[in-house]
């Protein structure tokens, strides 16, 4: 621009974008701080997995500890499984969990098990934003490009200059998931089509017809909806993330190559779900596909999967939830775990 | 690199900061720099196939008007180049796997490299765009241009050049070789496309599309889900491709440019012709131009015209995806042109203009008939899997879960609430817009005043309703 008047248009055109971008980042309504409960203490967690050696690590979110009760275990075996838990995660915590504690931790299992649901390993994008954001900032390195490949979007530290630009948009303009107004659309919807069911009835409905049995592995070529524990409606956690069924495209060829380096064995264990009445979780073919097509490609790579999905002796009546086992059927529970996984560990 | 992403802003502000601060000649340079970056980006090595084309294009061009006598050989090479490698990265593997398929029980098969080639982002797009080009200039519409660095920024734009639209020389390429001046009211509607554009994408689109996945991602299907899933990806659609071009024109218009409109208002369609003078109207606009009345057009017996129509679509419906699902959607879409051209009488294009007692009816009678039909095509368009399609078209309304029909009830109701903006946009657009300038100076500080409130108000949105599923914008697939 050459002359005066370009420039003064061009200032009048800022002023206008200044009152478009300006305003949301004055009156963001997200807490400056992390929770607590959000937080994660590596050198305290560092020094936990050191100064115990255990034999044996167990990753997962609340699949693993409303299952296994570790002082029962730990009886049962004779050995010390340690847990490294965080409730909500998924495979991009684990891939952290795994790397930045129990590799950076060189402490030498014997092995280390990771509790999954349904299609957790295959889906990097799953559980990655919200709060788990937050505690995947407080687990990374300064350099994660395993991780910043398969999560882009997630909140990361990068310390270059773009990066800590983008920290700071990230910071002006977070997005305002907490205020609740998709669920509140939800609920409008919910009200304007009414029914003589209950809204809860409603969601549960919608969980069942949805529920991971019923879907197909490769729909329309996107599998978004393959997240049972997603519901549209559901109030608890993030919607469905994107989701590959390619263990290729996932955080899996990382953890096996990192696992082949350290000498560390990996166990995956897939969990049943709560089942019907006959012991039984309705899966679907492809469902029993993926299984295999995992199982091919971990045992291809030196690793293990157990999947207990077909196992008609675990009743519905241990269930709390469609995925969480009753506190009182931990120990029942964990026998089971125990004689399943004792020829495998030992 | 996205638009829906924090890098595109970095990028687009540094090229704007940049763009401004130069002379013309830099200014191109510049926007020709950020292209390949923009390009190389999502795909380094196939750079080298935007180079062959842009070279080949613009060499074919000249040697048409120094060698008229030979044109036909230069139209030609460009068309064979920019084809062959369309066909090479996008339809070998389709056909490869079909061939492979009939082959397989005599033991023959087709080696695994040959069946997952990758697709470059935009082919399909830049190549259309380069062909027209060329085409121009061999009928003699618009000259060669001069200027190899002045076509390669046309050949690699990068506010359009993945996803469209699908510009013409005559259009883009003047604009590049002209100098280009900074207008408060061009930046200030290109500003408020760009908020629009990201608010249709992660506000409308990726919310829709939750309820389009659940529906086509369900083993067994009902009527009632699956109908309110094609609703729903209606929606989606729309908003998602219509959102592309909103960012792209808007991204174009800060820089000086101006873009081709790509929809107008698709979903007050009163006929299926009607539809694709609205929905991508630059792809529309080039089959029509390049194919259709080179095929003869309107001209020519019925069945002529209904030949030409049918390859049209089929083109059109290959263009989308080497998939049998999308030459069933441009079969489709041939077979209602062919139709309702077959039931137009003369007359009705003379009484067009004249409304009678019902005209209000019968215009909102064609336009839900007409989207029913498009939604029609759309389930085509989104389930891959042909056994499926027919399988879809066959479930009964009559045997449909009491729980079915709820959730279908629920989804089509979330689809309709989230259509709303859509709605609102169409009246301001089509209304509203039109009243306020006819009353108001387009660069008086009220009207100003009133559109950063509505940017901010989409802004807002955007933060506040953006959905938790990000996705890819669905015609980068193409």
């Amino acid at each position: 621009m050459d002359n005066r008047s370009s420039w003064i248009t061009l200032a009048q055109f800022l002023v206008f974008a200044a009152f478009i971008v300006i305003p949301p980042a004055l009156f963001r309504a997200v807490p400056d701080t992390i929770p607590e409960s959000d937080r994660v203490n590596v050198p305290a967690e560092l020094h936990r997995i050191r100064s115990e050696q255990p034999d044996f690590l167990m990753i997962g979110n609340s699949m693993l500890d409303s299952r296994i009760d570790f002082p029962c275990l730990n009886q049962l075996s004779g050995m010390t499984f340690l847990p490294v838990v965080r409730h909500g995660s998924a495979s991009a915590i684990w891939h952290l969990l795994f790397k930045n504690l129990i590799v950076a931790s060189d402490v030498q299992p014997r092995g280390v098990i990771i509790f999954f649901r349904n299609r957790e390993l295959t889906r990097p994008q799953h559980h990655t934003s919200g709060r788990n954001a937050n505690f995947i900032l407080g687990l990374r390195q300064q350099r994660e490009p395993v991780l910043d490949q398969l999560v882009p979007s997630s909140d990361a530290f990068d310390g270059s200059p773009v990066g800590r630009f983008r920290t700071f948009l990230t910071a002006c303009y977070p997005m305002q998931h907490g205020l609740g107004l998709d669920q509140k659309v939800r609920n409008l919807a919910m009200d304007l089509t009414p029914s003589d069911l209950g809204k809860r009835a409603r969601r549960a409905e919608m969980d069942q017809v949805f529920a991971v049995g019923n879907l197909e592995a490769d729909a329309g070529g996107n599998a978004a909806a393959q997240d049972a524990d997603d519901s549209i409606v559901g109030d608890d956690g993030p919607r469905a993330t994107r989701f590959s069924d390619n263990p290729e495209e996932s955080f899996l060829p990382h953890m096996l190559d990192l696992a082949a380096k350290t000498s560390i064995k990996l166990y995956f264990y897939r969990v049943k779900e709560k089942p019907d009445r006959d012991g039984n979780v309705e899966r679907s073919p492809n469902d029993v596909a993926y299984s295999e097509k995992l199982r091919v490609y971990l045992e291809k790579h030196g690793a293990v999967l157990i999947d207990e999905s077909p196992d008609r002796s675990i009743p519905a009546s241990i269930y709390s939830d469609g995925t969480h086992v009753r506190t009182d059927a931990m120990k029942w529970y964990t026998h089971k775990f125990w004689n399943r996984m004792e020829p495998i560990l030992k | 690199m996205i638009f829906q992403s924090l890098d595109y802003l970095i990028f687009f502000v540094a090229v704007f900061t940049g763009y401004w601060l130069l002379p013309h000649r830099g200014q191109n340079l510049l926007l020709l720099a950020a292209g390949y970056y923009f390009y190389g980006c999502v795909h380094p090595w196939y750079l080298s196939l935007v180079l062959l084309t842009t070279v080949v294009d613009f060499t074919s061009a000249r040697m048409i008007e120094r060698f008229p006598q030979r044109k036909r050989l230069f139209l030609a090479a460009t068309v064979i180049t920019n084809f062959g490698v369309l066909g090479v990265f996008k339809y070998f593997g389709f056909f490869a796997t079909n061939i492979s398929a009939m082959l397989a029980t005599t033991g023959w098969r087709v080696p695994d490299w040959a069946l997952h080639i990758a697709l470059p982002v935009g082919i399909s797009f830049y190549t259309f765009q380069n062909v027209a080009y060329v085409a121009d200039v061999y009928r003699g519409k618009i000259s060669a241009c001069k200027k190899p660095l002045d076509y390669a920024l046309f050949g690699t734009f990068f506010p359009q050049l993945v996803a469209g639209p699908i510009e013409r020389a005559g259009h883009l390429l003047a604009q590049v070789q002209n100098s280009r001046k900074f207008s408060f009211l061009q930046a200030r509607s290109g500003l408020l496309l760009i908020v629009w554009g990201l608010f249709k994408k992660v506000a409308i689109a990726d919310n829709v599309a939750v309820m389009a996945d659940k529906a086509f991602g369900l083993h067994d299907t009902s009527f009632a889900v699956l109908w309110a899933g094609v609703f729903a990806f209606s929606v989606q659609i729309y908003a998602d491709f219509s959102a592309y071009t909103d960012i792209a024109r808007g991204s174009a218009r800060l820089l000086g440019f101006d873009l081709m409109e790509n929809f107008r208002h698709p979903w007050l369609a009163t006929s299926p012709a009607d539809f694709w003078r609205r929905w991508h109207i630059s792809l529309s606009t080039w089959l029509r131009d390049y194919v259709y009345i080179p095929l003869g057009g309107s001209r020519g017996s019925k069945l002529m015209v209904a030949r030409n129509l049918m390859i049209t679509f089929l083109i059109s419906g290959l263009w989308h995806g080497a998939s049998w699902n999308f030459i069933l959607w441009g079969f489709y879409w041939g077979a209602l042109m062919v139709i309702e051209r077959s039931f137009q009488r003369p007359e009705k294009l003379e009484n067009a203009t004249q409304p009678g007692p019902f005209a209000g009816l019968h215009h909102v009678s064609a336009v839900l008939v007409t989207f029913a039909l498009t939604s029609l095509g759309w389930l085509f368009f989104r389930e891959q899997n042909i056994q499926r399609i027919f399988h879809d078209l066959t479930l009964s309304p009559f045997a449909v879960p009491a729980s079915h029909w709820r959730i279908g009830a629920f989804f089509v109701m979330l689809t309709l609430i989230y259509s709303l903006p859509l709605v609102l946009h169409a009246v301001w657009d089509l209304r509203i817009k039109t009243l306020m300038e006819s009353r108001q100076n387009e660069s008086t500080w009220a009207w100003t005043f009133i559109q950063s409130a509505v940017g901010l108000v989409l802004f807002a949105g955007i933060l506040t309703l953006a959905s938790d599923v990000g996705s890819d914008f669905i015609y980068f697939k193409f």
